[in-house]
């Protein structure tokens, strides 16, 4: 029990360090850029359609960073799964 | 698919507080996958959200295009995935869930986190050149990918800022692993059960700089003006 309770502590404090650090980076990238508050002028028609239509290369990119994140779902929903299976749990 | 989206003028006022409905239910998946731990829990909301930004992209009524929820929720899991891992690795190397998780990734895929695991002096992996890395990509790196692509998916000025900034460090990250691992090759690859081919496998879904920093710089800069 005290092993278990040493781990929750444990994990616990890592938790608490991971969300620390990314508020930081949260508090500090938010204030590095400003907010463009001048509001541009309305583009003409054709420029909307051209950028409301995503371009052949945005295709291309999006295609293959949906393979990639489904590739990472998969792997994140089965890895820990497989060690567990595998080679049990481990000390 | 041709998605009419609001004018880039009409995005940036905000009185939400995400830019999508259900942007609370991807956040949710992608950080429970992203533990790598409880991926198997987070794979539901992940696969609902993204399921609903599709088909509001697909009726026209989406205020983000496709492609940027696909890339940001991207960067987003690959940031998760190497933070939390990481940080397992140097703060939580000795519990049970930590040893049985980077040991068993050790085993199968690189010998560093095997072989004389919790041996040196911060715990965890032994390597020393790895462990530089960890530093980094937990302190710096990957904490900055994910506020970043968070950010970029509720289309924040920063955040696309940010995007670019972090893809670049990690195309850095990149090729120092690569190099560090290859140098090391005999107790790394040579050592894991699948070497070189499982690596790649692995790994080959973390190739997030090579096509998030073309796309980072091609998008339509005033639809990130919240």
């Amino acid at each position: 029990m005290s092993g278990a309770l040493h781990d929750a502590v444990v994990l616990a404090g890592m938790a608490g360090f991971d969300a620390v650090v990314v508020a930081v980076w949260w508090f500090l990238c938010s204030r590095f850029v400003p907010r463009d508050d001048v509001v541009a002028a309305p583009p003409g028609d054709e420029a909307v359609a051209r950028s409301a239509a995503p371009s052949a290369l945005h295709r291309a990119l999006g295609a293959v960073c949906l393979v990639l994140l489904i590739g990472l779902i998969v792997e994140c929903s089965g890895s820990a799964v497989w060690y567990v299976l595998r080679y049990g749990f481990t000390r | 698919m041709t998605a009419t989206l609001m004018r880039p003028e009409e995005a940036s006022v905000e009185p939400y507080r995400w830019v999508e409905q259900g942007d609370g239910l991807l956040l949710v998946g992608l950080i429970l996958c992203g533990t790598m731990l409880t991926g198997p829990f987070g794979a539901i909301p992940l696969g609902i959200a993204l399921a609903r930004c599709y088909r509001r992209a697909q009726a026209g009524t989406a205020a983000r295009p496709w492609s940027v929820t696909v890339v940001g929720a991207f960067c987003f899991i690959d940031g998760c995935i190497n933070f939390i891992p990481w940080s397992l690795d140097l703060l939580a190397s000795h519990t049970v869930v930590g040893h049985t998780f980077m040991t068993g990734y050790g085993r199968m895929f690189d010998g560093a986190y095997w072989l004389g695991y919790n041996t040196g002096a911060l715990g965890g992996t032994a390597n020393h050149t790895e462990k530089m890395w960890q530093l980094l990509a937990v302190a710096i790196l990957m904490p900055m990918r994910m506020v970043a692509a968070w950010a970029f998916l509720q289309m924040k000025r920063w955040g696309l800022h940010f995007m670019r900034v972090t893809g670049w460090l990690y195309l850095m990250l990149w090729v120092g692993c690569t190099m560090a691992m290859s140098l090391d090759y005999q107790e790394r690859l040579g050592s894991s059960v699948y070497h070189v081919p499982g690596w790649w496998i692995y790994n080959l879904f973390y190739l997030s700089p090579v096509f998030v920093i073309p796309f980072a710089y091609t998008v339509d800069e005033r639809y990130w003006r919240r």
